[in-house]
């Protein structure tokens, strides 16, 4: 065992960890938007977290390429992901926890914000 | 002024994947530990924020950025005028809100645009308990 090899392995087992984190914040947060947040940190810190601790432990031009094009791929997707499933919640009438203090989006008068308004939430049907 | 225009946005480029790894280390651990610990310290809101981005590329790039981060959440986006309306767990008032993305903002345009950030917009006409209509 080397040391890059140890930190490796440790920053890997980190990633792991934050994997682990994010399962549990699903199940401990309060509401739709905040347990996203709990899952950003599995889609974007742990895989980051894994992918370096690999090009730590194999360090060449070759894998450090192919790491960077995953870790962009993977934050830049799981970024988007992310938006499109809370703006789907929104839309759809997701509740809000209790300890949310005030909310910019409500449409209370819709004939005023109009259809167009980002918040409008219900279709005709 | 061009070399030093040129010389400023590619510094900009450069520094944007360092404090993108110093927001997503921050943000994981503070939400972490509200995960991980027991009660629940979290106050969130959804604030709405006017933006100096003008092209699709910088909206959807600030738009990502944001929900990036753990902690915060773009849920909705709007191009004219530019805005996005951002879930943040953590909000002490509109101002801190306003203030962390425009950050956020400050470092993207600098990377995006020769001429740099222009300065940041004002906060939008609040009802008195800070409810924007």
């Amino acid at each position: 065992m080397t040391p890059t090899q140890i930190a490796g392995d440790v920053l890997i087992l980190a990633g792991a960890l934050a994997f682990l984190v994010g399962a549990i914040g699903l199940l401990r947060l309060p509401d739709l938007y905040s347990r996203l947040n709990g899952v950003t940190i599995s889609g974007a810190f742990g895989p980051a977290l894994i992918l370096i601790g690999l090009l730590v432990q194999q360090p060449s031009v070759g894998n450090a390429l192919k790491v960077g094009l995953a870790l962009v791929i993977q934050l830049a997707t799981s970024a988007v992901g992310g938006s499109a499933m809370a703006r789907a919640g929104y839309l759809t009438g997701a509740p809000q926890a209790e300890e949310t203090r005030f909310d910019d989006l409500v449409v209370e008068l819709d004939e005023q914000a109009g259809k167009e308004h980002p918040g409008y939430s219900r279709p005709d049907t | 002024m061009r070399a030093k225009n040129v010389l400023n946005r590619i510094l900009g480029i450069l520094w944007m994947p360092v404090y993108l790894a110093y927001d997503l280390l921050t943000g994981s651990l503070r939400v972490g530990w509200e995960i991980l610990t027991p009660g629940s310290r979290i106050s969130p809101a959804f604030v709405e924020v006017p933006l100096r981005c003008r092209s699709d590329f910088e909206i959807s790039m600030l738009a990502n950025l944001v929900s990036l981060t753990p902690g915060s959440l773009t849920v909705a986006a709007r191009q004219d005028p530019a805005t996005v309306w951002v879930y943040s767990m953590y909000t002490e008032s509109h101002g801190s809100t306003l203030r962390y993305v425009h950050g956020m903002e400050d470092r993207l345009l600098r990377a995006t645009r020769l001429e740099g950030a222009p300065p940041r917009p004002q906060d939008l006409e609040r009802g008195e308990r800070g409810q924007r209509r």
